[in-house]
Order: C-alpha cells, then structure tokens, then sequence
C-alpha cells in the first residue's frame, strides 16, 4: 500500500527532536497511552486480529489523519477500526461511550494474497532484486527498494506467515524465511544521500535474482 | 488578520471527535462491559513495558560482549541464543540480530514504516524515534541527523542503516571507547545508554 506511512527518503521533514543521550523519561507520558498496545495484545490472545492486521489498520488511517495524529493514539484508533470490523464492539457503543464521533481506519482496499508459489531461494552473498510489484494491500517493502538491487547479508533460520496475507487476516498466510539485504545508497537516491547502505530484512517473496 | 475567528476555516483537518485520552478510556470501558478485556489487562502490561522491557538489559549485553571474546562472537553470530542465555527475548524481540560497529562502519537502526524495535532489550522506542522526521530522514540522511543529534560520525567511517522492516529485531554492539582498559562489566555497562544501543549515540569514557 503505497500510504503515507512510507515515509523513509521523503523531504522536507525538520530536525528530529532529541539530543543523543538526553533524559525522555519512560516510555509512555499519559496513562492511556498503554490502552493501544495493551488492545492489541488482548486482541493477538484471543485470535481476534494478528500484529499484522494492526500495522495495516494503521496505515489504513485516511491520510491526513495519520499525519496529523499523535503515534499512540493512532495505535487506539487502529485497534478500535479492527475490532469494530471483526464485530467484537460497535462504532456506535464508542460514540456513545465518547459522546462524540469516534472516527476509524478506512476500509482495506485489498483482500490481500497468498505468498507466491514461485518463490527462488537466495542464500547470503546473492545478488537480488526486489520485484517491481504495486500492491494496494498491506505489504513489508518500503517503496524506496521497489525494483532496486542489493545483496544478501543475512537469511533468517526462521519462518514467518507472509504479511501480505497475515495482514489481512487471511488463513493461507504460508511461511518464508527474510532475507537481510544491503542496498548501496547510492543506488536509491544517487548522489543525494550521506549513508553509505542501507540494509531491508524483506521476505523472500518480495525478492528475483538480479 | 487577527482574532480566533479567521483561524477556523473549511481546510481539512481532523474529524470532530472526543479528545484522545476520552477516546482511548472509553474503548478500553466497552471492552471491559463485554468481558472482552479483564479488569486490570492494560494495567499488567504497562507494568512490563515500564518496568521489565529495559535498555538496561541491552547495555548487560553489551558489556559482557566487551569483557568476553566467546560471548561476544556468540552475540554476533547468533544473537537469538546470546539473548536467550539472560532470559530476555520476549515480544517484539525473539529473532535478534547485533550489529558490530567498526573502524570503518557505524550502524544506525530505524523502523520507517512504523515504530519495530527490540522491545525487551531496548525498551519501548522514544518518541522521537517514532517521529515521522526520523523515519523519513534516518535512511537518507543519517550523517545530518546524527549531527544534528549531537553525534558526529567521522567522514571516514561508513554509516549504514538498518530498517526494521520484518521480525529482526537488531541492536548496535557499539565500540568499546579508549579510557575504559580494566572497567568491570557493571563499569561498562553505565556507559552504554538506550541511544548507544539505537545507534545514533556513541559510549562515552568520561
């Protein structure tokens, strides 16, 4: 889903606020802050949504939304649209718990999919492609590595359920190991960049030989 | 072109809706009434991620990395075991991968498309680290905002970031800084602060 939560390369932002080392104090600031990830816990337990279905509620926020709510209240927003959406609480029980509209996520704008059956298997050392692929669904690959070419650093001794399908909730997630691939910066934004690489841990399936 | 009157207009911006605190309690106060959420469930696991989930733990690492050649190439081949050995892998943190820093490589860690991070090693990720201005700048422009953070990285030594982007969950081995010769682990592990850990700070001696 190319929304505005791929934010990695985009200019225009300011200075990050923090200075290294300085005191942020714990890591929530207000109470409530924890009732968003503690939702999504309480929902992962009962087998209502996985952490997956969570990251693509969010980026499910209407943009200007997402952009101008702060980070855990976009956590409560989306684990409130995925319960209401799983018929777990209404919209209506919220508003009338607020008293106001309690406004949610926006429909997917995919069923997802499966993983692919064609999947190649890299080893460390390969060079490899991301595939130029355009999915309106939730996916793992930031747009700044779409169609580019790195190598493998790393391939994971674990499987994990493909998020183009966990994340919608689908039952044929199947299972792929991620590969750590390191990008010469240079190769994704030319002479605009000071890193010299840029490492993406992307599943296997969003990979071609190069 | 004064007064409040002339500041509210037709623009988009957020929806009507009860502030963020209201919203947040009454969702939680519904998932109660259905017995959907147990009396004290958000409660339990603030009390985790505030008190259990620590960079104290990542900075315990690190100074036996230090102090230990044989832990140290255990961290950095395979940190899943390494973390495990202390009891400290967890949720949002049960594949690690450690980054060794070098001479020639500083490495910096980001989650762009979100917030992923090492939870129980790190500790929750600071807000700043959530930012939209990390997450578009960190990739790109990692010199600058390190700079900008108080952190210069020498022209000769390569930064190289790494996106959280799927289950890894990463953590820097930073250097071990000159002035340190014959600290104990505790010694060490003072000076390894959550920032250090993150990548976008170096341990200081002094």
């Amino acid at each position: 889903m190319d929304g505005i939560h791929d934010l990695a390369g985009m200019q225009g932002f300011g200075r990050v606020d923090h200075m290294a080392d300085k005191d942020v104090g714990g890591p929530f600031h207000h109470d409530w802050e924890a009732i968003g990830y503690g939702g999504i816990f309480m929902g992962v337990e009962k087998g209502v949504f996985s952490i997956d279905e969570v990251r693509h509620a969010v980026e499910r926020l209407e943009p200007l939304y997402y952009l101008m709510t702060p980070y855990y209240e976009r956590y409560v927003v989306g684990v409130a649209s995925l319960l209401v959406e799983k018929g777990i609480l209404t919209q209506q029980e919220l508003e009338e718990a607020t008293g106001k509209p309690f406004p949610l996520a926006r429909p997917a704008l995919s069923q997802g999919r499966p993983p692919r059956l064609d999947r190649t298997i890299f080893a460390v050392g390969d060079r490899v492609r991301v595939r130029d692929d355009h999915f309106a669904g939730h996916v793992r690959y930031p747009a700044y590595c779409r169609g580019k070419t790195g190598t493998v650093t790393h391939r994971t001794s674990e499987q994990w359920p493909f998020p183009d399908a966990i994340g919608h909730g689908r039952n044929d997630c199947g299972s792929e190991p991620t590969l750590h691939v390191e990008f010469a910066a240079a190769d994704l934004w030319g002479d605009d960049t000071d890193a010299a690489a840029v490492v993406v841990d992307l599943f296997e399936g969003y990979l071609e030989p190069a | 072109m004064s007064g409040v009157e002339e500041m509210h207009d037709d623009r988009p911006g957020l929806p009507l809706q009860a502030p963020a605190e209201e919203r947040a309690r009454a969702l939680y106060q519904v998932l109660k009434d259905k017995s959907f959420a147990s009396e004290g469930y958000v409660e339990g696991w603030k009390k985790v991620f505030e008190e259990d989930f620590s960079p104290r733990r990542g900075a315990e690492l690190v100074a036996r990395a230090w102090t230990d050649t044989a832990f140290r190439e255990k961290l950095l081949t395979d940190g899943t075991a390494a973390v495990g050995e202390y009891g400290y892998l967890g949720p949002q943190g049960e594949y690690i991968v450690a980054l060794e820093d070098t001479d020639d490589v500083k490495h910096v860690i980001t989650c762009t498309l979100c917030s992923c991070t090492a939870w129980p090693i790190l500790g929750l990720p600071p807000q700043w680290y959530k930012s939209f201005e990390y997450r578009a700048r960190i990739c790109r422009e990692p010199r600058k905002v390190l700079a900008e953070m108080g952190t210069d990285i020498p022209e000769t030594v390569a930064i190289k970031v790494y996106d959280t982007t799927a289950e890894t969950r990463y953590m820097v081995l930073p250097q071990r800084p000159n002035g340190t010769e014959g600290w104990s682990a505790e010694q060490l592990a003072q000076i390894v602060t959550k920032d250090c850990l993150i990548g976008v700070a170096l341990p200081k001696a002094g």
